[in-house]
């Protein structure tokens, strides 16, 4: 129950004006709403815990350093999981990460450390999936992520995410041999 | 058994695809403090860590299709204007081959008089200034002569020079210049007096149209060309044959000496059957008698003016300069009191006979244009019409690509923007 004293909840972009004009703490808020899902859709993206976090200090870093020219036109939101994606991009562009990636792919672990009951061969045929199918598709499956903000962050029209959603769907599907449940192809 | 378990249904796939990117763990990695401490840091040093992975442009990656498609038509247009030359040789090709026609060029009533040309810089000395005059009068008459006979020989224009009165008589004036100032005014005044014609007769302006069926046009088109005799400053004026063979049409114009222009009629009707005929007189003696007569007055005030500067060297120095001016002007508007003269003069001297050709249809099934003729036919006219497309599209490159390139330019800037 919120009281009448309680203060207001910030908006995302009060707590970069208020970052911008000189207080750390407001990032600190930001973060806790966005950073463990931003870690997330990095290693949805990269395969990999380390370099996604890699790639969420890399995006922090440009959120500090271009705060001041956010200007409003996407939501704050939106705006770092731009430059989120664009960090995955960089990161995951080399032969060496891919190929480590490859090697070295880890699948969710609980906070025990034990592997999640996912099944292995849906991240190894997503990570077979051709770009931009692939980068789509993982960041129109993130927790809370409509095809539109997808749309924005990759900068691309509706339409395009949702085509290229269906075509790797397709293709996941005819590579796992996904069934409707009953056992007919779905 | 096992099969079934290693069946995968659709919604575990999306649970799975959702799984992929869910956060994992329920403490916060802070990961923001130690990228603020970085920040400082690099403010601090003035460097920045390097990116990795950010070693070549993936175009595929950065670039929308809108941007790909934009370098694609860039690329392209730079390409067509690199072209361009290119293209310039293949439409004279085409157009040399096609017989293009003349009509695009200046013809004698759309020639431009000396008023369009800028009036020449008046030298210190009058007798240095006329001649220079001199000189541009020559200049005059051959530049009007190459607008009038634009397919002529040099040959063609020599001869028809010396048959030109006007024509003749400022060569002389301009091989005379040199000379010496008051040599040169003596002589141009006596050129002028000798370009002068007898206002007293009519001046007719003769325009003759003459339909004709011929059995082979381009063949009519050739004789009416020899028909012409350049000693007489004779020439085509205009030529065009179209039509696919056994039904082409052309026309031609002639521009035939005055008082040969019924002997021209006259071996023009045997080249065919004549449909239609007919001739139009302009009496032309009003126009020229009123531009002689200025020409005439013109011509005093600027002896009075030349006088008037000789007399008065030790007038002041505005004074003289403004005579000077008054001079110049008044020489200008002679020149192109004189140009209007040469072109209605030539008008009347030389007739115009304008002939339509159209090759006989022949009705007999034999006789019909092939099917793969009129195929050919209109294939040609589509690559016609493409060339001129692309010549458009060419000719208007950098204003497309500049708009082209300003578009990608802010594009990628606001995307940059708000990306970064």
């Amino acid at each position: 129950m919120t009281g009448a004293d309680d203060p207001p909840t910030m908006g995302d972009a009060d707590l970069l004006a208020r970052f911008i004009g000189g207080d750390d703490a407001a990032l600190g808020e930001l973060a806790s709403r966005h950073e463990r899902a931003m870690i997330g859709l990095a290693r949805g993206l990269l395969g990999q815990e380390q370099l996604a976090r890699e790639a969420v200090q890399e995006t922090w870093v440009r959120v500090i350093r271009f705060a001041g020219t956010y200007d409003g036109r996407a939501s704050v939101k939106t705006w770092m999981y731009q430059i989120l994606t664009n960090r995955c991009r960089d990161l995951g562009r080399t032969e060496s990460s891919r190929k480590r990636r490859e090697r070295t792919r880890e699948h969710p672990v609980s906070d025990a450390g034990e592997r999640l009951p996912t099944d292995t061969r849906v991240a190894d045929a997503v990570s077979e999936l051709e770009e931009p199918g692939r980068e789509t598709l993982i960041l129109c499956f993130h927790r809370g992520m409509t095809h539109a903000q997808a749309a924005d962050v990759l900068g691309v029209p509706i339409g395009t995410i949702k085509s290229r959603v269906h075509k790797a769907m397709s293709r996941l599907r005819e590579r796992l041999g996904v069934t409707d449940g009953t056992g007919a192809p779905a | 058994m096992n099969e079934r378990r290693n069946e995968i249904t659709q919604a575990e796939l999306e649970r799975e695809l959702r799984a992929m990117t869910e956060a994992q763990s329920t403490e916060q990695a802070d990961l923001w403090r130690a990228a603020l401490e970085q920040a400082r840091e690099e403010t601090a040093t003035g460097r920045t860590r390097r990116v990795p992975g950010r070693r070549r442009l993936d175009l595929r990656r950065n670039l929308g299709l809108a941007e790909m498609l934009t370098i694609v038509i860039v690329v392209v247009g730079l390409g067509g204007l690199l072209m361009m030359p290119t293209l310039g040789r293949a439409r004279s090709a085409v157009g040399s081959a096609a017989s293009p026609p003349v009509s695009a060029r200046p013809s004698v009533d759309s020639m431009p008089t000396l008023d369009a040309r800028s009036e020449p810089p008046l030298a210190a000395e009058l007798g240095t200034q006329l001649a220079s005059r001199q000189i541009a009068d020559a200049d005059a008459g051959l530049y009007e002569d190459t607008l009038d006979t634009p397919e002529q020989p040099d040959q063609d224009r020599v001869a028809m020079n010396e048959a030109s009165p006007e024509a003749s008589s400022f060569s002389r004036s301009g091989a005379a210049a040199p000379e010496g100032a008051a040599d040169a005014q003596s002589k141009a005044g006596a050129d002028r007096s000798a370009a002068q014609p007898a206002t007293a007769e009519r001046m007719i302006a003769v325009r003759t149209e003459i339909s004709l069926i011929v059995t082979d046009a381009e063949r009519a088109l050739r004789d009416c060309e020899e028909m012409l005799d350049a000693s007489r400053g004779e020439f085509v004026e205009h030529t065009r044959l179209r039509g696919p063979a056994g039904n082409r049409w052309g026309e031609i114009t002639l521009r035939v000496a005055a008082q040969h222009q019924d002997d021209a009629a006259r071996a023009i009707r045997q080249l065919g059957e004549v449909e239609s005929e007919s001739r139009t007189a302009e009496d032309l003696t009003p126009a020229i008698a009123d531009a002689d007569a200025r020409l005439r007055s013109l011509r005093q005030v600027e002896g009075e003016l030349s006088d008037l500067l000789q007399r008065r060297e030790n007038d002041s120095l505005d004074d003289i300069v403004t005579a000077q001016r008054e001079l110049g002007r008044t020489r200008g508007e002679i020149e192109s009191m004189e140009a209007r003269l040469r072109v209605q003069r030539q008008r009347v001297r030389l007739a115009t006979v304008h002939i339509t050709l159209r090759e006989r249809f022949d009705s007999t099934p034999g006789s019909l244009p092939s099917y793969w003729r009129t195929v050919e036919s209109a294939g040609r006219d589509a690559m016609t019409l493409l060339d001129r497309v692309l010549y458009v599209v060419v000719v208007s490159a950098p204003f497309w690509l500049a708009a082209l390139v300003v578009w990608l330019v802010s594009r990628l800037l606001r995307r940059g923007r708000s990306v970064e």
